[in-house]
């Protein structure tokens, strides 16, 4: 539907976009009132219909908000009268009710009351209900309610836009705003900031200055919240700013229960490190996944023998020094076993896998403690692996509280003590080669490693399918045997299709955007999309097929998304091809 | 739980009223009654004193309260927390016992409360026949959608109109009652809904009092004020109003400076609650100007973010 409003970048829920009025604003955003025409509340006319011949402005460059009816958050949200067939010339904005179930089209929903969701549980559910029955190519406007220790949470809820007004209402009660929460009686003895106000503030605190620093503060906030979505570190930055109140954190603590809605919102894929430093990085989306699919969608190269090896800090592992000397201590023997990293939060990385996204790009505070949260979460992934993958012995060269962790939940394992000394790899070495001893020789590891990642990224099942025939392994790339790529390994530990390839997974379904009748050049947009796999996340390598063109991209939304949406990239193509 | 004493009248006090352009002696009386028949309105606690009180206890009711009457009082104000004039909610007996009692007292005048679908010529002139009589009618507001939506009224300002010149035409009094900030109504909405009521039913009332809402038990604005989705009316608001109405116009703060009344800052509420109570009682506007405080300017800001605060009241 939406005209005026295109999504750039996803970053989770958080989202940079492009509102068109007179000047395009980048969102998130404050609005201000030279930014809109708001017919108001009903109860300024004597009719709805007197309210809604109002709303009737071919305005071309200004938001135009229809007429609303107030109503308490509790109760029944009210019907109005449609404005399905009011003209106006520009963009049009819509007040919904927080808790609503259904809406009319519109590029702008404004959330009535929204300064009076207080409650972390109201606020969530608020926006999260309305996220999940607006279009996702619309935006969604908070009014009244951000400052700037809130806007972080407010932006990763899926908040497009807010204003000002609740900050310089504040202003004008004298009280003084920060990130790092607000100064309610008087205001900080020092003033930790240094704008032209705040200058002024300690001589003469009148409302007018403070309501001024206010603002400033909430726009330095938009600003550094819009750099951590185009830097994809946004659910890092939200993890410590909700630091400042209890409800913010409970607010988030509420958000990262509702898994579905994350999922859907989260990349396969992104450039920052992540940084799992608090209790609810463990519950993120991304470990989350890399848990299941490293369950689901991993089968290790047949190996009677499981290897388990802490983590370390430079990744991918392997080319850490600890790594490189373990490796060097199993030496002949890794060809007959798997290898197991044990680490928080991702809990269990398969070799095969240490490449891929977040294995290669977290970092997690480590001290050697593990706490409950993560013994939990550890031992019920290693079980289900365990319960997947049968062994007949189980070497664990690892030390302490990790150590402890095994032996005390009863994982029946040599266990070789862990360290890199000499005689700490001696053990190691001696542990392996005994039992390896009756075991079989794994294929070529660097074609499991193919495989493994091709799973990974797009299904169980695709790297045998990819893979099936005579196939070369080439630097980063595989080739069949008539030499034609098949697949390559990006530098961020991707699998990339070639067009060969792509034609050999087609037939599974899966991964794959059906175009309409058309040949797409650079970047297919959603309105060409006819149907796209669920499963699509950003991030993701898909295959395009259409009745004129066959090809592959890079999603840059979720597919459900490209369905829904009427405006925006949906795909970044890479090679596209006509065909009938 | 308290008993409840239905030979007793809910409350009775004196107090100054402004009688033919002068200041006269009156007694209130709230009589306890089974209360009111429509009892939804949205900011009205009063539903929860309705007693099953009986048209003897009604009878007794009034002897006592007509003790307190002082001799010299010349307005007698009868509520109910309903309607004087439902013969559901006071039997025509109590109420002609009444009417007469007052007449053979020397009342010159009563003044009593009532929705404007009980007010009929018979009744009007029930009341009319014996003494001047002025019908208080809770107009609320000219705004037929606010009433509805917001307060919850169920009559239209037709109805008014139509009770109004019946009661005109048998010569009686009508007092519109006005509510400054019904729920939902920002700041400013409130005042502009209160000045143009105000004008509005001017042709229609004789006297307007302008009710400041307060956040009464067990009411709907009770339940949206604890979840700070409503702010009583700021006293500047109901100066503002006051100053732009055409009058008379009376005003009387109850709970003026509490949280749950109408309030400014907490510093000034007095001084402008008693400007406001001289001012209802002299009509003369000098008693209005000259007020200020410097939450004045913070009132002025609120009323005007809150006209795109989309709903939230910005406290």
């Amino acid at each position: 539907m939406t005209k005026y409003f295109e999504v750039l970048k996803r970053d989770g829920p958080a989202r940079l976009g492009k509102l068109t009025l007179e000047q395009s604003l980048k969102t998130p955003a404050a609005l201000s009132e030279e930014d809109y025409i708001s017919v108001g509340s009903i109860f300024g006319f004597g009719s709805e219909e007197k309210a809604l011949a109002m709303a009737v402005m071919e305005i071309q460059k200004k938001l135009v908000i229809m007429p609303h009816v107030p109503s308490g958050l509790r109760s029944e949200p009210s019907k109005i009268a449609s404005s399905d067939e009011v003209k106006i010339g520009g963009p049009k904005g819509i007040v919904v009710h927080p808790f609503a179930s259904g809406v009319e089209k519109a590029d702008v929903y404004i959330i009535s009351s929204a300064g009076c969701l207080r409650s972390p549980r109201d606020l969530v559910r608020a926006v999260l209900g309305l996220r999940n029955i607006i279009p996702p190519d619309s935006a969604l406007y908070a009014p009244a309610l951000a400052t700037p220790a809130n806007l972080a949470l407010l932006v990763y809820l899926g908040i497009d836009l807010v204003d000002a007004t609740r900050v310089i209402a504040d202003g004008y009660y004298g009280r003084y705003h920060t990130r790092d929460g607000v100064f309610d009686s008087k205001i900080p003895e020092e003033l930790p900031c240094r704008c032209e106000s705040c200058v002024k503030l300690a001589d003469n605190p009148s409302p007018e200055l403070l309501a001024s620093h206010n603002v400033q503060e909430l726009e330095v906030e938009i600003c550094r919240v819009r750099e951590t979505i185009r830097s994809e570190v946004i659910r890092e930055y939200v993890e410590r700013q909700v630091r400042v109140k209890p409800e913010l954190t409970a607010a988030f603590r509420v958000l990262d229960q509702e898994h579905i809605y994350l999922e859907r919102r989260t990349p396969q894929h992104r450039k920052s490190i992540m940084y799992a430093n608090t209790t609810e990085s463990l519950s993120r989306v991304e470990v989350t996944r890399f848990a299941d699919r490293a369950l689901t969608r991993f089968t290790p190269p047949n190996a009677n023998v499981l290897l388990l090896l802490p983590c370390s800090a430079r990744k991918p592992y392997s080319t850490s020094r600890s790594h490189r000397r373990f490796i060097e201590a199993i030496g002949p023997w890794r060809r007959y076993l798997n290898e197991l990293i044990l680490t928080s939060p991702l809990a269990l990385v398969p070799r095969e896998l240490e490449e891929v996204y977040p294995a290669a790009n977290y970092d997690v505070p480590v001290t050697g403690r593990w706490d409950c949260e993560e013994r939990r979460w550890l031992l019920k992934c290693l079980d289900a692996y365990l319960e997947k993958n049968r062994y007949s012995s189980i070497v664990a060269h690892i030390d302490s509280e990790l150590r402890d962790t095994l032996e005390d939940h009863g994982i029946d394992a040599i266990y070789t003590g862990g360290g890199t000394g000499d005689e700490n790899l001696a053990r190691l070495s001696q542990a392996v080669k005994e039992a390896t001893r009756d075991a079989v020789r794994t294929p070529d590891p660097r074609l499991q490693r193919f495989r493994a990642v091709a799973d990974y990224y797009l299904g169980n099942g695709t790297g045998d399918l990819l893979f099936s025939g005579k196939v070369k392994i080439k630097g980063v790339e595989v080739q069949d045997e008539r030499r034609r790529a098949l697949a390559r390994m990006t530098p961020q530990g991707m699998i990339a299709l070639s067009l060969e390839g792509a034609k050999i997974l087609e037939p599974r379904g899966t991964y794959t955007v059906a175009i309409g009748d058309f040949l797409p050049k650079g970047s297919l947009l959603a309105p060409g999309v006819v149907d796209a796999d669920e499963q699509i996340r950003p991030g993701d390598e898909v295959i395009i097929r259409g009745d004129k063109a066959f090809g592959i991209g890079r999603a840059k939304m979720s597919g459900w998304e490209m369905v829904a949406s009427s405006r925006g990239v949906a795909v970044e193509l890479k090679q596209i091809e006509k065909i009938g | 739980m308290r008993e409840i004493d239905l030979t007793r009248p809910v409350s009775v006090w004196r107090s100054k009223d402004l009688f033919q352009g002068r200041e006269a002696e009156s007694l209130t009386i709230i009589l306890r009654t089974p209360g009111c028949s429509w009892a939804r309105c949205t900011m009205c606690g009063y539903p929860v004193e309705g007693a099953p009180a009986t048209e003897k206890d009604l009878l007794v009711q009034f002897g006592r309260a007509m003790e307190r009457l002082s001799p010299g009082a010349e307005v007698v104000k009868i509520y109910t927390s309903g309607s004087f004039l439902d013969p559901g909610e006071l039997p025509e007996v109590v109420r002609d016992h009444i009417l007469d009692s007052l007449k053979a007292m020397g009342v010159k005048k009563l003044v009593l409360e009532t929705r404007p679908e009980y007010i009929t010529p018979e009744r009007a002139k029930a009341c009319l026949s014996r003494l001047e009589t002025e019908f208080a009618l809770g107009l609320e507001t000219a705004n037929d959608l606010v009433r509805q939506k917001s307060v919850c009224k169920g009559f239209s300002f037709r109805d008014f109109v139509k009770a109004s010149e019946i009661v005109h035409n048998l010569g009686g009094r009508i007092k519109a009652y006005l509510l400054l900030k019904p729920p939902f109504l920002s700041e400013g909405e409130a005042i502009r809904d209160a000045v143009s009521s105000a004008r509005a039913a001017k042709p229609y009332a004789d006297m307007i009092s302008l009710n400041l809402c307060n956040v009464q038990k067990k009411t709907t604005v009770e339940r949206l004020w604890e979840r700070d989705e409503y702010r009583p009316p700021w006293l500047w608001s109901a100066v503002e109003v006051l100053r732009n109405s055409p009058g008379p116009i009376i005003c009387d703060p109850v709970g003026a400076g509490t949280r749950r009344g109408p309030h400014n800052c907490g510093e000034c509420d007095g001084a402008v609650a008693e400007a406001i109570r001289k001012f209802s009682l002299t009509q003369d506007p000098r008693d209005l100007v000259g007020l200020d405080h410097w939450c004045r300017a913070t009132w002025r800001k609120v009323v005007e973010l809150e006209e795109k605060s989309f709903g939230t009241p910005l406290v």
